[in-house]
């Protein structure tokens, strides 16, 4: 295959293909860097990529955003795009503040005990008062 | 409209590599709060109205609270430096 | 009669005085000797000498980056063989959308099919999110709270300090645009939260909004006016009394919907304030519970009290 179909493809599912980088750089912040705080981020960075990835299959082209312009008119599928997938990222977003805020709060506490966000120096320090 | 997709998106990489190679954690910040900003205009184009408006106030508004408050409170102590 | 030792020792472990193995540890902290322990540290960890350590941390690195591009190639590859984006006969065109499209407002009232599906059809779903925000607030209250055995004095001078310097610079402009803002913002979030069910919107980002307007109250006008209306007390009985709201009329959903017995609650005229039946008031519910864990979030982080 040569690589213009690929190209085609990709820009096809452009979303998707987007979702999925920034997943891999999410990731690659993740185990790169040494700061905790950077940690948090990157994990915020791939839940949003997730989250492209899902909402980006319930688009669908020429359709309306889920919501009834007239209640008198019976709704058809033709009409509106899928509201289901948005429901479902809707839950995840909030989560993900929740999840945001907790590791926050770690990152602090670890902090006040350590004086350092490096997560190689907490460790240092962790094992030297655990021996 | 596809242009603007492709910005959008672009933008979005090029926050998310960003993020990672600021010196201070302020910058970094900002970032997200941009990316979160770009992704509610997302949100809009793809007709999600709910995420579009979810995203703008929790996703922008209040991470970007919780994070400026968090750095705050590590400034306070010795030996911060904003490691990397 | 005696109470049996595991649940003296659970009562030791949730008083926090003491972790769950406490003898061992005291021990070992007792006969170690420190400065043999610093050599050992020095000479790095395991068998290994310092080169060794660098070309082993080099090369964990490679591996890593050539893994990440792996799971790149072998995901972007996936992607090239999904449906079209935007296509007709997607994965989600399914006789799940069309019955929410069809007849979710006929069956449930609202015209915003989203929240017909996060608030009723799968309401057991957005409720254990809320009790996950819930969780969220009260973890962060347990790690951040100013009280006796998380703070040392020190932390408790730094904190007296800021609030002191923030006393002393407490600005005037802010003060004042918030007297101007503070109407619109309060107006726009309880639009978005109470038409939840019309428009773009409902419980989460009205919520969010409404904290986002507490947290501009304190900044504006300090502490003492928000806890002139706002206190510990009030906190409190809103955030439980909101999810316990929420949780009855979940309750009530569910067990209507799966007994098929009539629900008394009328489902209105769609498209009007007053429809939908219970979506409104768990909206409202919803918008509470979150407006008061953003600002617990927002009070913890910031001053480790409410």
């Amino acid at each position: 295959m040569d690589i213009n179909a690929i190209l085609q493809m990709l820009h096809a599912n452009r979303f998707e293909a987007a979702s999925v980088i920034l997943f891999v750089v999410g990731l690659g912040g993740m185990l790169f860097n040494r700061s905790l705080f950077k940690k948090v981020v990157s994990m915020g960075f791939m839940d949003s990529a997730i989250f492209l990835f899902l909402t980006s299959a319930g688009y669908v082209e020429g359709r309306l955003a889920p919501i009834i312009a007239d209640p008198a008119v019976t709704a058809t599928m033709e009409v509106y795009s899928h509201p289901l997938p948005a429901g479902l990222v809707l839950t995840g977003i909030v989560v993900s503040v929740s999840f945001t805020a907790f590791g926050l709060a770690l990152t602090q506490r670890l902090y006040k005990k350590y004086h350092s966000l490096n997560i190689d120096e907490i460790m240092m320090q962790a094992q030297k008062s655990e021996d | 409209m596809i242009a603007l997709e492709y910005l959008l998106l672009i933008g979005l990489i090029v926050c998310a590599v960003a993020a990672n190679f600021t010196r201070n954690l302020l910058p970094t910040i900002l970032i997200y709060a941009t990316f979160g900003t770009m992704l509610s205009v997302i949100w809009l184009l793809l007709k999600a109205p709910d995420l579009a408006i979810t995203e703008a106030a929790v996703g922008v508004g209040i991470d970007t609270i919780l994070f400026l408050l968090a750095i705050r409170s590590m400034r306070h102590f010795v030996g911060t430096g904003d490691e990397k | 009669m005696k109470t049996p030792v595991w649940y003296q020792k659970l009562l030791r472990w949730t008083e926090g005085d003491s972790p769950v193995l406490p003898e061992p540890a005291a021990h070992r902290e007792q006969t170690r000797e420190p400065a043999a322990e610093e050599s050992a540290y020095e000479s790095g960890p395991g068998l290994l000498s310092a080169s060794a350590g660098r070309v082993r941390n080099v090369l964990l690195r490679v591996i890593t980056i050539a893994s990440c591009a792996v799971f790149l190639l072998i995901m972007l590859a996936t992607v090239a063989y999904l449906p079209r984006f935007g296509d007709a006969d997607n994965a989600p065109e399914n006789e799940t959308s069309r019955r929410y499209i069809e007849q979710g407002m006929q069956e449930v009232g609202a015209t915003n099919l989203v929240t017909n599906i996060i608030l009723v059809y799968r309401g057991f779903d957005t409720y254990g999110e809320s009790c996950v925000l819930f969780l969220g607030a009260t973890a962060v209250i347990m790690l951040l709270a100013v009280d006796a055995k998380n703070t040392t004095e020190e932390d408790r001078r730094v904190l007296a300090r800021s609030d002191a310097l923030d006393r002393e610079n407490r600005n005037q402009i802010l003060g004042h645009i918030t007297t101007i803002l503070m109407p619109v913002i309060l107006l726009y979030g309880l639009y978005i939260l109470c038409n939840g069910h019309l428009s773009p919107g409902g419980g989460f980002a009205g919520g969010s909004i409404l904290g986002g307007a507490l947290i501009l109250c304190e900044n504006g006008y300090g502490v003492g006016k928000v806890h002139s209306f706002f206190g510990h007390r009030i906190y409190h009985v809103v955030k439980v009394g909101a999810l316990i709201l929420y949780a009855v009329l979940i309750c009530y959903t569910i067990y209507v919907g799966a007994n098929g017995l009539p629900n008394v609650i009328p489902l209105g005229k769609p498209g009007s304030i007053l429809s939908a039946g219970i979506i409104l008031p768990i909206n409202v519910a919803v918008g509470l519970e979150v407006a008061c864990t953003m600002y617990a979030f927002y009070t913890y982080f910031g001053r480790g009290d409410l």
